[in-house]
């Protein structure tokens, strides 16, 4: 096989039926760039033996870690909203979907998995019981970036699949409406960073069968949930200076709508965002005076921590 | 020998846009006629190098790199979501309108690949 370039590489999902077995791709989405690696999770051996070299290696956990960074498009987010710990309801009507993504609290695993196929120099790699322990969207070259940074059971060989890739648009400028407090749109912020951690962890149990000889993860879970958000805005007055030394809450929509079509969007809602930090800094004589904010999240009157509304023609059941 | 290509990918509806390289753009919920010349520039578009490096350590080209270009499969041996591509005899019937491939419907330049 010849020297190959990334171009040439493609990224499909598929959810699993069965967690951690493999299912072909059923979505193909362009990406920016992946980094999905196999953890061996060796143990080298250093006992006493007369001799100060690792003696050996003990064949260990194994698990599946990486980022997979790709525009936001409407009709991949919600695949991998999936593969989170959210209680997702479909509604609208075909072909305009709207999928109302809302963090639950009841359970350490996601609500569905992913095998996750990749496509480098023509090898194909096989990552199964995918789950998406953050999910970071932000503004990135003027368009809306999802970065997922993904834990996975195993990886193995697979067929090398046939992409056919779909025409959604990413989110760019003039296709913003930012809210702070929800409500009241704002017309002086350039960059946020909106994420979700849930704190995923690779869980191994005491066992003999199973991928890898019984090494492979029992399964991957779900810990303490973080959403956070940090953005910059022109700094005018002290209003919202004011607001976070009294520590207020408010609520913040931020809503981006794709190729100028209200059923092409993506939106999130923090119900109860508070200022964990502000900094107002001069740094040079031509810079403008800008507040670099950090917001975290507690519950909302409704216990979220936050909303996602995806509209999108791709139909999900 | 031409294809029928049928397109039905339960996850997009009818009248979306999807892309194969190789092919080009078309409609989910269409079916397709697609010629030979299509069929070939689909394998060509998805050729790969499978060359190597010369390990004869005897060869004037010890640790040299062979060029090498492997045609990539053919529409009937690719398994592609939700699209069926069966070989077409003279005159056979399709079980839905079939759009002929030389009317448009494919892009004419599918290096474009749509905008996503």
């Amino acid at each position: 096989m010849g020297i190959g370039i990334s171009g040439g590489g493609s990224l499909g999902l598929a959810f699993e039926t069965n967690v951690g077995v493999y299912a072909s791709p059923t979505k193909y989405h362009p990406i920016l760039s992946e980094s999905l690696e196999f953890m061996p999770g060796l143990m080298y051996r250093r006992p006493i033996r007369q001799s100060i070299d690792q003696i050996g290696v003990v064949p260990g956990n194994v698990s599946v870690s990486g980022t997979v960074s790709a525009e936001a498009l409407d009709d991949i987010l919600v695949y991998y909203l999936y593969a989170m710990r959210m209680q997702i309801v479909r509604t609208g009507t075909s072909p305009n979907w709207v999928y109302t993504c809302t963090p639950t609290s009841l359970s350490v695993f996601p609500t569905r998995t992913l095998s996750l196929t990749v496509v480098r120099n023509s090898q194909t790699f096989g990552y199964t019981g995918c789950v998406v322990s953050k999910l970071t969207l932000g503004i990135q070259n003027d368009i809306l970036q999802a970065d997922m940074d993904i834990i996975g059971l195993n990886e193995a060989i697979q067929n090398q699949p046939s992409p056919t890739w779909n025409t959604t648009v990413p989110i760019g400028p003039g296709q913003w409406n930012v809210q702070v407090p929800t409500g009241t749109q704002i017309f002086d912020m350039d960059t946020f960073s909106f994420s979700i951690d849930e704190a995923g962890t690779a869980n191994y149990r005491l066992k003999n069968t199973g991928a890898n000889a019984g090494r492979g993860a029992q399964f991957i879970g779900f810990g303490e949930r973080t959403v956070q958000m940090t953005a910059s805005r022109d700094f005018i007055d002290r209003t919202d200076y004011n607001a976070f030394q009294a520590t207020l809450p408010q609520s913040i929509t931020i809503l981006g709508t794709a190729n100028s079509s209200v059923y092409n969007s993506i939106q999130f809602l923090m119900g109860n965002a508070t200022k964990s930090a502000m900094q107002i800094v001069m740094g040079a004589q031509g810079d403008i005076v800008r507040s670099t904010l950090t917001y975290d999240t507690v519950i909302d009157g409704n216990g979220n921590a936050c909303q996602l509304a995806v509209n999108t023609q791709e139909t999900i059941s | 020998m031409p294809y029928r290509m049928e397109i039905n990918q339960p996850n997009l509806a009818d009248g979306a846009e999807l892309w194969i390289h190789g092919l080009g753009m078309f409609k989910n919920g269409e079916t397709y006629d697609i010629t030979d010349e299509q069929a070939e520039k689909y394998r060509l578009d998805n050729a790969r190098d499978s060359g190597e490096i010369e390990s004869d350590s005897e060869s004037p080209h010890f640790g040299v790199q062979h060029l090498a270009r492997e045609l990539g499969p053919s529409l009937l041996d690719v398994d592609i979501h939700g699209i069926t591509v069966t070989e077409v005899t003279a005159n056979a019937p399709s079980s839905r309108p079939v759009v002929s491939s030389s009317g448009g419907a494919p892009s004419d330049n599918d290096d474009e690949g749509g905008a996503s």
